[in-house]
């Protein structure tokens, strides 16, 4: 296990799609960064010239839970990013195991390692890609925001904030809103591994990496649309992925008990079914 | 030799994918006889084909809330899933070489793959049309080509009604030629992004707007002119096809082999 392991991880550390992928999401997360620069200079200079009279409001400055990629709520880049999600997290892994199954390069494989150690590392190292492409772009932005922007703590009253109190960990958001945004990131971090995974057993159907990597991202947007049709978007992964919350309902009973029928679902597809087939 | 081969190939075989397409239609037709029922709209036939393509009208300026387009991202994002899904798809292995030497010339097939964008797309929209008539034939809707839906400006002309199949057309010749420098996962990321922002952003610069009628000065107060979404469109598609035309016979198909999509 640990042979087929550090083989899949070395694979996965030295694709240039585990690279394209993270470039993608820091790309949209520098936008947000130099936008959101932008945005409060230029509210700086008119506050300089009038005051409160510039707003009506009294002042109330950009802060960190407002401004990172996460929390931003009037932006373009977090509804990018979180749409393409499903693919960001399957572009590094999820198609080569049909780039192995077309080269030949699986059936090697099988000769050499024992085979539940070899898709028992494939799924593993699936679910890693994922988690670990999100989490470098969402831990960058938030790091990238706290570089500039105050970590004050988040005043519902000034309506500088989506996230209402009768959200799920509403309470925590406007009292330690780090930990908030930190178990947001880690919600994430899993669903995407998941999504991974997702694409990886999506791959068993088709021999082309691009239906097997692009596939999942088809699925969850459809699921969102049929979802939000009959109001239950808080059950669309798509939707609960955002710490911003854009729907009421979401709780963690529903992101838990989804990612555990997700992750089972790809796990017994990928690992007892795909494992039983002959590939020679 | 290449266009036969395509659409045998390309096309032929794809056709089963468009039955995914016409389920998402029949729900989106669902949705909006449920909501016109609610609200007490008589709509047309016409109004179910285009409420596929109306999206959103201009943000921020409409002045209303941003709410994601969800049932137009949906539409021309499969169109996108399914025109990624074939160009490219063997040309990096030893059939698709072969097939490229047997037929002698590689502007020809590049020409053959544009050729078989044009010919999906109207199968695209064919299906979407049909789907939605079919639809109103069974529950009553009366078939006409009344525009209910949404208002309808002066400048209103029936070329704003075509931008949407153009659009499409010019996004997949757009696609191909990022397919043809890329691969077929980052083009179809770099265009899922261009049309994310495009319902976000009006402007003729993000040309996916075009096919999004309420963002059209023919259906919205701050929308773009159908003249200046031709000329956009026209633009994009020269660059794409010349540029797309002279990277193609650039590219070193060998070496790139391994890297099939």
């Amino acid at each position: 296990m640990k042979v087929a392991l550090k083989l899949e991880l070395r694979r996965l550390f030295s694709s240039k799609e585990l690279y394209i992928a993270i470039l993608i999401g820091l790309a949209l997360v520098v936008w947000l960064f130099v936008y959101e620069i932008v945005e409060a200079n230029l509210f700086a200079e008119q506050y300089a010239l009038y005051g409160d009279k510039v707003s009506g409001y009294l002042y109330y400055p950009k802060t960190v839970f407002n401004s990172c990629i996460e929390l931003e709520y009037d932006a373009l880049p977090p509804i990018i990013l979180y749409l393409l999600f499903p693919i960001i997290a399957a572009f590094p892994y999820a198609g080569a195991y049909c780039k192995d199954k077309k080269t030949g390069y699986l059936k090697n494989l099988l000769t050499r390692i024992d085979r539940h150690d070899c898709f028992m590392a494939k799924y593993i190292v699936s679910f890693l890609s994922g988690f670990l492409v999100s989490g470098v772009i969402l831990l960058s932005s938030l790091m990238l925001t706290m570089l500039v922007f105050p970590m004050l703590t988040p005043e519902a009253v000034t309506q500088n904030y989506y996230v209402q109190s009768g959200n799920m960990w509403g309470e925590l958001f406007y009292t330690m809103p780090i930990l908030y945004t930190l178990l947001y990131i880690l919600i994430d971090m899993l669903w995407c591994g998941c999504m991974a995974s997702f694409a990886l057993m999506l791959s068993m159907f088709t021999p082309s990496p691009f239906l097997a990597v692009t596939g999942s991202f088809i699925v969850f947007e459809v699921l969102d649309y049929v979802l939000s049709l009959f109001s239950l978007s808080q059950f669309s992964p798509i939707t609960f992925l955002r710490p911003i919350q854009t729907v009421d309902g979401i709780s963690f009973g529903i992101i838990l008990t989804e990612f555990i029928v997700f992750m089972a679902a790809s796990f017994t597809a990928f690992y007892f079914l795909e494992r039983k087939k002959d590939v020679f | 030799m290449y266009f036969k081969y395509d659409l045998k190939v390309g096309f032929l075989r794809n056709l089963p994918k468009l039955i995914v397409l016409a389920g998402i239609v029949l729900i989106a037709n669902v949705s909006l006889r449920r909501n016109a029922e609610l609200l007490s709209l008589n709509l047309s036939s016409f109004d179910y084909i285009l409420y596929l393509v109306k999206s959103i009208p201009p943000f921020p300026q409409s002045g209303e809330e941003f709410r994601f387009p969800i049932v137009w991202y949906l539409i021309q994002l499969y169109l996108m899933w399914i025109i990624g899904s074939y160009p490219f798809s063997s040309v990096y292995d030893n059939h698709g070489v072969s097939v490229l030497i047997y037929g002698g010339s590689r502007s020809r097939w590049y020409l053959s793959k544009v050729a078989w964008i044009a010919l999906t797309v109207l199968a695209y929209y064919l299906v979407m049309t049909i789907t939605s008539l079919l639809f109103c034939i069974v529950l009553g809707v009366p078939i006409s080509w009344e525009i209910n839906l949404f208002a309808v400006s002066e400048e209103f002309s029936s070329a704003a009604l075509l931008l949407p199949i153009v659009t499409s057309f010019v996004t997949g010749v757009f696609q191909l030629f990022l397919m043809t420098l890329t691969s077929p996962i980052v083009s179809f990321i770099a265009v899922a992004a261009l049309s994310a922002a495009s319902t976000y952003i009006t402007t003729p610069l993000l040309f996916p707007n075009c096919s999004q009628l309420l963002k059209l000065s023919a259906f919205s107060e701050y929308g773009i002119g159908t003249a200046e979404s031709y000329l956009t469109l026209g633009i994009v598609f020269a660059f794409s096809l010349t540029a797309g035309l002279i990277a193609f016979n650039k590219r070193d198909i060998l070496k790139s082999q391994g890297d099939e999509e």
